[in-house]
C-alpha cells in the first residue's frame, strides 16, 4: 500500500521548504485548517492523517507497531522519504510533537526546525517531575475508555455522522471531522498517555519552538518549562490561547509566533 | 403563577436539565441552579471554572481533545456521553449537548451546553454491552466446540475408511475363491455391508464439511448427463438384483453442472426409492433437458410419506420409525438437497396414494 494512501498524504502550497504539519491524539488533519492558509505562498504545505485517524487506510493499522510512539515517527520519515523532503519544518500538536522529536532523533539531517505544540514528554507525575496527571488517573481515563463509559467513538459516530438537521454544513465537511475508530481510539490513548520520552529529548539538537498554552489540563506549563530545559535550541512561548489547541482556538496567535521563529 | 410560567429566568435556573453558558475559552460564565445542585456546588462557585473542569479525567481529556476542536469546526456536538465529577469522587453520567452561538460574520461569541442526567440510561447500555460480550464469548465457545466435533467427525470418518476398504477387498476376493456355496452368500452380506457403511461415512462426511464451511461449494462444467445417469442407475442395479429401474431419458444439449455431485443426488434419491418403495414395483428415472431448464425425477409407488415427516423430509437425520439399519442415517435426501441449492436449482417432493416423487430442477445454462 502506497504510504501517501495509508496516511492520506497531501500536499499544497507554493513554496519549496516544507512544513510538515502533525496532528495529535482525537482529531486528524483538519486540525491545521486555520493555521495553513497563513503559510500558503511561501511554503510546500504537507498534511496527513496518523493511521487509525480521519481518512487512513484503518486496515494498515497494527496494534503492535502502534503501541510506540516509533510506530508513528517511523510513519513520519517514511511520508518525509516518500515526498524527497530535506529542509523540514515540522510543526506537531500534542502528542506528535513527541513523535516528531523521535522522528528527528532519527534523521537529524532531515529536519531544520521543529514546532511543539502544547508539547508533553510524559504525562504522568513522577518525582519532582509534573506531568500534570497522576498515574490513578491515566488509569481511571483507560478503563472509562475500555468499558466505554465516555461517549468517546461509539456515540462520535452518530454525533458526526447524525446531522439530518444540519444540512447546510455539507455532508462531506460534516462527516470528515474527528473521526475515529472506537478500538483504534482507545489504543491511541493508551499509547499516547503512558508514553515516557523524557530521555531522548536533549538528544534532540535542532532549532524548537515550544508553544505552551495557559490553563491546558493536557499539557501544564510546568512541562513546557521542563523541554525548554532541556533541549539545549529551544524557545519557550508561553501563548495568551486557552486550552491544548491553539490552532484552532487562536490561529492568529498560533501563526504569528511561528512565523516569528521561522 | 401565570408570572412565573412566562418567566424565563425562572425557567433557566430550574429547568429539568443543566444549563451552562461557556465563554470561547472553555470557561463558564453562568450555569443554573440544577447543576449546582447537582455538582453540589454553588452557580457562582461554577462561574469562572472550565467546563471541562467538570468531567471527569476522561470526560476532560476527551473534551479537550475532541469535543472542543468539534465544536470549533462544526459549531456544535449532540448526545455525548460523560461523567460530571462530582464531589465525593462520585461519578454522574450525562449526556450533553453543545451550540456555538456565533454572530453575523460566523466570529463564535458563547457556546450553549445542555446536561441531561443519564443515570438509568448509561446502566441501561452497560447492562445491554455486558450482555453483548456474555453473548459473544458463549458463541465463541459454542463455535469452537462444534468446529472441534465437526472436525473428530471428518477424521474419524477418514480413517475408517482404509481399514473398510481392506474388509471389502478381501471379502471380493474370497467370494470368487471359494467353492463353498454357503460361505459365498456369507462374504457377499459383509461385502454389501461394508459397501453401506463405506457410504454413511461418505454422507457423513459431507454432512461434517458442509457444516464446516458455508454450504456445499461445487464446480460445474458443461456435463454430458445422459451417460452419466446411467452409470449411476447401472451401478445400483447391480447392488439391487431383484428389483427394476425404468429410465426414460429426453437429454439434447450437455448441462453445466458438477458431475459427482449430481451423480450423488440421482443416487440417493434412487436408493431412497427402492427402501421405501413397493418391492415388487418398479422405481421410474426421468431426466429431461427443455430451453434452458433441466429436469430430473425419481418416482416409486408405495404408502405415501406421512405429512409429519413429509414437512422436514429434507432435515439431516430425519428417518421413518423403522430401524436405523434399513434406512441408513438419514442423510440422503438432506445431501440431495443442498446439491440442489448448490446448483441454484430445487429439489420438491409429493407423495400420494398413486406415488411418491422427487423432482429436481435446475437452470441447465451458465448459473447464476
Amino acid at each position: 500500500m502506497s504510504v501517501l494512501k495509508r496516511n492520506n498524504v497531501t500536499v499544497q502550497g507554493k513554496g519549496t521548504t516544507p512544513i510538515l504539519f502533525a496532528h495529535g491524539f482525537g482529531c486528524d488533519q483538519n486540525m491545521w485548517r486555520l493555521v495553513i492558509p497563513a503559510f500558503i505562498d511561501e511554503y510546500k504545505i504537507v498534511l496527513f492523517d496518523h493511521v487509525g485517524a480521519g481518512n487512513s487506510e484503518l486496515s494498515a493499522y497494527d496494534p503492535e507497531k502502534y503501541s510506540l510512539l516509533d510506530g508513528y515517527a517511523a510513519d513520519i520519515l517514511e511520508i518525509v522519504r516518500e515526498l524527497e523532503l530535506r529542509n523540514i519544518v515540522f510543526v506537531g500538536h500534542s502528542v506528535a510533537a513527541m513523535m516528531g522529536i523521535l522522528a528527528a532523533r532519527q534523521a537529524p539531517d532531515l529536519f531544520s526546525k521543529l514546532v511543539l505544540v502544547g508539547p508533553s514528554p510524559c504525562y504522568i507525575n513522577d518525582g519532582n517531575y509534573i506531568g500534570g496527571f497522576e498515574k490513578e488517573q491515566i488509569e481511571e481515563l483507560l478503563e472509562s475508555l475500555d468499558t466505554n463509559h465516555l461517549g468517546w467513538s461509539m456515540t462520535m459516530a452518530p454525533v458526526i455522522m447524525g446531522n439530518a438537521d444540519r444540512k447546510e454544513l455539507g455532508e462531506e465537511l460534516a462527516n470528515s471531522f474527528c473521526r475515529t475508530d472506537p478500538a483504534i481510539a482507545r489504543q491511541f490513548a493508551r499509547t499516547t498517555f503512558l508514553s515516557d520520552t523524557r530521555d531522548v529529548i536533549a538528544s534532540v539538537d535542532i532549532p524548537t519552538l515550544i508553544l505552551q498554552c495557559s490553563q491546558d489540563v493536557i499539557a501544564p506549563q510546568s512541562v513546557g518549562e521542563y523541554l525548554h530545559e532541556r533541549m539545549p535550541q529551544s524557545q519557550l512561548v508561553i501563548m495568551k490561547a486557552t486550552g491544548h489547541c491553539p490552532n484552532l482556538s487562536e490561529p492568529e496567535e498560533t501563526i504569528a509566533a511561528v512565523k516569528a521563529f521561522l | 403563577m401565570a408570572d412565573i410560567q412566562t418567566d424565563f429566568e425562572d425557567f433557566f435556573e430550574q429547568a429539568i436539565c443543566g444549563y451552562l453558558l461557556v465563554d470561547t475559552n472553555g470557561v463558564i460564565t453562568r450555569a443554573n441552579s440544577r447543576i449546582a445542585v447537582w455538582m453540589d456546588t454553588p452557580a457562582h462557585e461554577l462561574a469562572g471554572k472550565r467546563f471541562s473542569d467538570l468531567l471527569s479525567i476522561g470526560g476532560r481529556i476527551y473534551y479537550e481533545t475532541h469535543l472542543w476542536p468539534l465544536l470549533r469546526m462544526q459549531g456544535f456536538f449532540d448526545e455525548v456521553a460523560l461523567e460530571l465529577a462530582v464531589k465525593n469522587k462520585e461519578r454522574m453520567q450525562v449526556l450533553a449537548n453543545a451550540y456555538e452561538r456565533r454572530d453575523e460574520n460566523g466570529i463564535p461569541q458563547f457556546v450553549r451546553v445542555t446536561i441531561f442526567k443519564a443515570t438509568d440510561r448509561r446502566l441501561y447500555e452497560q447492562t445491554l454491552r455486558h450482555q453483548k460480550t456474555i453473548a459473544e464469548n458463549k458463541l465463541f465457545d459454542e463455535q469452537s466446540v462444534s468446529a472441534l466435533r465437526e472436525q473428530f467427525i471428518a477424521v474419524l470418518g477418514h480413517d475408517l475408511r482404509n481399514p473398510l476398504s481392506s474388509i471389502m477387498a478381501g471379502s471380493s476376493m474370497l467370494s470368487m475363491i471359494t467353492e463353498n456355496e454357503q460361505e459365498r452368500k456369507i462374504v457377499i452380506t459383509i461385502n454389501h455391508s461394508a459397501r453401506r457403511m463405506s457410504e454413511m461415512i461418505d454422507q457423513v462426511m459431507d454432512f461434517a464439511r458442509g457444516r464446516l464451511g458455508s454450504g456445499m461449494t461445487i464446480n460445474p462444467q458443461p456435463t454430458d448427463i445422459g451417460p452419466l445417469l446411467l452409470h449411476v442407475v447401472d451401478e445400483i442395479r447391480a447392488a439391487f438384483p431383484g428389483r427394476t429401474i425404468e429410465t426414460s431419458f429426453d437429454l439434447m444439449k450437455p448441462v453445466d453442472c458438477d458431475a459427482p455431485r449430481i451423480a450423488q443426488l440421482v443416487s440417493n434419491l434412487i436408493a431412497n426409492a427402492l427402501t421405501h418403495g413397493l418391492h415388487n414395483a418398479p422405481v421410474y428415472v426421468r431426466a429431461y433437458q427443455k430451453d434452458d431448464v433441466f429436469e430430473l425425477s425419481v418416482s416409486n409407488s408405495g404408502n405415501p410419506i406421512p405429512a409429519v415427516l413429509l414437512e422436514k423430509i429434507f432435515h439431516p437425520f430425519t428417518r421413518e420409525g423403522s430401524s436405523p439399519s434399513q434406512n441408513g442415517l438419514g442423510l440422503g435426501l438432506y445431501i440431495a438437497s443442498q446439491v440442489a441449492i448448490a446448483h441454484a436449482g430445487e429439489l420438491r417432493v409429493l407423495s400420494n396414494e398413486q406415488e411418491t416423487r422427487f423432482t429436481f430442477q435446475m437452470t441447465a445454462g451458465a448459473r447464476r
